[in-house]
């Protein structure tokens, strides 16, 4: 029930997304959601259920990114998940600046792996280098803005259960 | 068996939520256009939701707009209120009307001078979410054939892009900025032939047009229009113009030139599809 209605959550947020961000001027590639989501599970949730909930918003990015090959975020988002749950161990991501530095390094993975997947499945992907800085900018903004865009999912625990497992993020 | 399964469920869910994606991103990527049914189904799911909540988010934005607008001209003057505010929001709404008119006769004077071509209007309902794609999601509105893979997608400023899989009246449509991208494309008055290649860069609205190193050079502002020998894109339909000659480069056999493409899809919010031309056959989707 909480996977379901944090990735309910994930859908509307991404559903709005594009139509917003084009209304503000703002490019809609800029912030990575599916990402902050897949980190949100790795830092509160029971590790089966998060890894299944994170391939789950990885089928949703796959859903919502026109263009891309099915199945691609849902690897990515796996096993990122798998990383960042090794990470919460010793980086509380409960605290906005652990939380900044494992997004941004999510980030970065996030971008090789897509290339790597491109290079790999898509037969059209043209290998280019420069095609990896493309995601510096949406790593960055991602990143410092992580701790509030957490936010909208600790809504949903604090709906369903209770739980605050962010309420220090702000302080 | 099932003693086993319960024992280690986690490497085993893990290792089957891992492989199955990949398998999905193999065959997804062995289709060069045609689409498959998990595709098909999440596209028209996210395609549905993200039009209804396009139509709802541009809703409230005029609505918005309108508040604001009214809100400082209570300030401005408290006697003029009730005047001021119906006036300007008169004047809001047409000149909402007449941008919208104006986009709109543009779409209907671009289909009375090609004729030739079957259009179709469509509204943009997503943009790319990923940095790596240029790539955007339409609605196509009218009935009487949804879109489909390989077809044109144009506006009376020039060429936007491509279907590359459609669902219903859904289409995801690779813009010609993205590095996939590849168009037959000539020289306007002087046939010249050559290839429009995206390039991808998410901050400038450009491609690469290659000719071949045999061909003259090309002089400032030459216009580069569709040449049609791919037999997806119309001939004669605007692509850009050549801004820089003189930083035309090698490519391998080819020469290249950096081509300011003539539509900015950022500003786009309404397109056509070009569901068919008149005397040509629709080319096989997997050509």
């Amino acid at each position: 029930m909480r996977s379901f209605l944090l990735l309910l959550v994930l859908v509307l947020l991404m559903a709005v997304q594009s139509p917003l961000f084009a209304v503000l001027g703002i490019r809609p590639s800029l912030l990575d959601l599916p990402l902050i989501a897949t980190l949100y599970l790795a830092s509160s949730s029971r590790a089966l259920r998060g890894f299944v909930a994170s391939v789950g918003v990885g089928l949703i990015a796959d859903a919502f990114t026109p263009g891309g090959l099915l199945g691609m975020n849902a690897e990515i988002h796996g096993i990122l998940y798998l990383l960042a749950l090794g990470l919460v161990a010793r980086f509380p991501l409960s605290r906005p600046v652990p939380l900044l530095l494992v997004t941004s390094v999510s980030a970065v993975l996030k971008t090789l792996m897509f290339y790597l997947f491109s290079v790999l499945f898509d037969r059209a992907f043209e290998p280019r280098a420069e095609a990896l800085l493309w995601g510096l900018p949406t790593a960055l903004l991602t990143a410092v803005l992580s701790p509030l865009l957490f936010l909208p999912f600790a809504g949903v625990d604090r709906l369903v259960q209770g739980r605050r497992p962010t309420e220090s993020l702000l302080r | 068996m099932i003693d086993f399964l319960v024992r280690h469920r986690f490497p085993v869910v893990v290792t089957t939520l891992l492989i199955l994606p990949l398998a999905l991103m193999y065959e997804s990527g062995q289709r060069d256009s045609a689409s498959s049914i998990p595709e098909r189904a999440t596209m028209a799911v996210a395609g549905w939701l993200q039009g209804l909540v396009g139509g709802a988010v541009g809703g409230l934005s005029g609505a918005a707009s309108d508040y604001v607008a009214l809100v400082n001209l209570h300030e401005d003057n408290e006697r003029l209120r009730q005047a001021n505010e119906r006036l300007v929001s008169e004047a809001l709404e047409a000149k909402k009307l007449a941008v919208e008119n104006q986009s709109l006769r543009r779409l209907l004077e671009m289909k009375r001078a090609r004729h030739d071509l079957d259009l179709a209007p469509a509204t943009v309902v997503a943009r790319e979410l990923t940095p790596f794609f240029r790539v955007g999601r339409i609605s196509v509105e009218t009935e009487g054939g949804a879109p489909q893979a390989d077809q044109a997608v144009v506006t009376p400023m020039g060429l936007v892009g491509r279907v590359v899989r459609a669902t219903g009246s859904t289409a995801d449509v690779m813009l010609l900025a993205d590095t996939r991208s590849r168009v037959a494309c000539e020289v306007l008055g002087r046939g010249i032939l050559g290839l429009m290649v995206g390039s991808g860069n998410p901050d400038a609205y450009v491609a690469r047009f290659q000719v071949s190193q045999t061909e003259a050079p090309l002089e400032k502002g030459a216009v580069i229009v569709t040449s049609g020998h791919d037999r997806v894109f119309p001939r004669g339909i605007e692509v850009g113009y050549v801004p820089r000659p003189e930083e035309r480069r090698q490519a391998g056999p080819f020469v290249e030139y950096d081509v300011m493409l003539a539509v900015n899809p950022a500003a786009l919010s309404e397109v056509l599809v070009v569901r068919g031309v008149a005397g040509q056959a629709r080319p096989a989707a997997n050509p």
